[in-house]
């Protein structure tokens, strides 16, 4: 669905990313995951044709991000971290903008809405930030476009905001669409994501499904090592230590997301070698 | 056709202009309420109409507006926005010029024509009579504003997609030290002109009888450099700033 090769890119004479490739499958909410600095935004960017990378390419549906065609930008809608709207109703902006989305589903969007608590008749100028985020997301769903790119959608959010924020995402994911979440508030967002991609330094470092990683390590905390056997990575904690170690029972575990990325990017050549497989 | 379809699409560009009004109806609105009440002031109580320099005022500050017309690519937040409507590049690009350029000059005329006729039918039911002098949009001389209107449109046009900040005093600078190197350029090069024109004198001293052919040489020249001037300033300079304009719109990107 979207295939990012051999993507260098810079800021000035700063590298960001140098020869990264990535992709994208159809069906999933993926997890982008990197540091501050990392290049997530930028990332996103690229793929929505904002931002030109040095060298490599990006393309989405078969066709090339940079063409920035009207059919591609149907089938893509970015929720950016910090965004600008212009100062009408929710209905007037319905009015305006959903004539350019061929699916878009005015009844759906009255429903996202309901959930989100917005009424048609609030101005979006005096929306706040969080409740701005909830009427894109209502929107961006609303649209039915195939690709649903979030960058950093839980700041700003309150609590039950961002319950119903992954409500809705979850709900809505079909087998013809993608979300991608890059984020950096691993926590929040981690019941949502059954695909994860880590960058770092310019590099992937990793792109797996949830449920292979799952079937490949195994996540505990412990008291002493002693209770553990051939151990992959570990961290000091209070009381003890969370350790990775190779699952060989078959079994499914849950995922620590924030410790194997950890895990990742301090370069636990085990841990890596042992997804690798 | 089927590209040509995929760039063009009137619904689109329907749209997209119905956005831009939208976004930008506040300072349109605002010079021509101030422009028309002026005009309507001025006919019911001044009895005068000097809509010809009021309407220079209004087109000023449309030219002031098309200062910022691009300020979707200097501002990251309104530029996501904007890229991210589904429309192409053409066609954003195409709205953006034709309602700064067309859309804004008829707006101006009919600002004019509607306080004109407003201010005939008040001073009418005042003074029984009008001697307003009616104000006609269709007079060729409307024409020959519209041409000016151009030539400084693209160039502000222009102004807005390269300076990202107080476009429009950086657009009046460049064009102030443009124009000057252009006159100092234009005057060195019509000496030279009346100094090869004199070249056959073989005397310091004109003669009398011979000075007609000089300055008929040199008239004759001058009208056509005037006209050359005119297509260069209303369809060379409107060309080449609005294509490159297009080129810099087609390649900006939303950094940041």
């Amino acid at each position: 669905m979207i295939e990012v090769n051999n993507l260098t890119f810079e800021y000035g004479a700063q590298a960001l990313f140098n020869g990264l490739n990535v992709g994208f499958e159809k069906g999933r909410i993926y997890g982008v995951l990197g540091k501050n600095g990392a290049g997530k935004t930028t990332l996103l960017k690229i793929i929505c044709g904002l931002l030109k990378p040095k060298q490599g390419t990006s393309s989405v549906l078969g066709r090339s991000s940079l063409k920035k065609s009207p059919q591609l930008l149907k089938d893509i809608y970015f929720i950016p971290e910090s965004y600008y709207l212009p100062p009408v109703t929710i209905e007037k902006y319905e009015k305006l903008h959903a004539s350019f989305y061929d699916r878009f589903d005015s009844d759906l969007f009255g429903h996202y809405l309901k959930e989100m608590e917005l009424d048609r008749k609030q101005m979006l100028n005096s929306l706040s930030y969080g409740l701005t985020k909830r009427f894109l997301l209502a929107f961006g769903l609303a649209t039915n476009s195939r690709i649903l790119l979030l960058d950093e959608p839980s700041n700003g959010l309150d609590i039950p905001s961002k319950r119903v924020f992954r409500k809705l995402l979850a709900g809505a994911i079909t087998p013809d669409r993608t979300f991608i979440i890059a984020t950096h508030q691993i926590k929040e967002m981690e019941a949502l994501f059954d695909h994860l991609v880590f960058i770092d330094q310019g590099k992937m470092l990793l792109s797996k499904p949830i449920f292979e990683i799952a079937q490949k390590l195994r996540f505990k905390t412990v008291s002493t090592m002693e209770e553990v056997g051939r151990v992959l990575y570990k961290e000091e904690i209070p009381g003890g230590y969370a350790v990775i170690e190779k699952n060989e029972s078959g079994e499914e575990y849950t995922v620590d997301i924030e410790f194997l990325f950890n895990a990742v990017t301090g370069s636990s050549n085990e841990v890596i070698s042992e997804l690798s497989l | 056709m089927e590209l040509i379809l995929d760039r063009f699409n009137l619904k689109r560009v329907i749209g997209l202009s119905k956005i831009a009004v939208v976004d930008e109806w506040r300072p349109y609105l605002l010079t021509g309420t101030i422009i028309g009440l002026l005009i309507f002031f001025s006919g019911v109580f001044l009895k005068s109409a000097s809509i010809g320099f009021l309407l220079n005022i209004m087109l000023l500050a449309g030219i002031v507006q098309v200062s910022k017309v691009f300020s979707e690519t200097h501002q990251k937040e309104k530029g996501i926005y904007y890229f991210m409507l589904p429309a192409s590049i053409e066609e954003k690009y195409l709205v953006k010029l034709l309602s700064t350029l067309i859309g804004y000059y008829i707006f101006a005329l009919l600002v004019c024509l509607l306080s004109n006729q407003l201010s005939i039918l008040i001073a009418g039911f005042l003074y029984q009579s009008s001697d307003i002098p009616g104000f006609n949009p269709l007079q060729p001389e409307f024409f020959e504003r519209f041409k000016l209107y151009l030539f400084f449109h693209s160039i502000f046009f222009a102004g807005s997609l390269f300076f990202r900040k107080n476009s429009f005093l950086k657009t009046v600078l460049v064009f102030f030290a443009v124009s000057i190197l252009l006159t100092i350029s234009a005057g060195s090069y019509l000496k030279n002109l009346f100094v090869q024109s004199r070249s056959g004198q073989s005397s310091f001293y004109l003669h009398f009888d011979s000075m007609g052919d000089i300055t008929q040489g040199i008239g004759g020249s001058l009208g056509s450099y005037v006209a050359t001037l005119q297509v260069v300033a209303f369809v060379v300079i409107p060309l080449v700033l609005y294509g490159v304009s297009f080129l810099k719109f087609k390649n900006s990107e939303i950094r940041g």
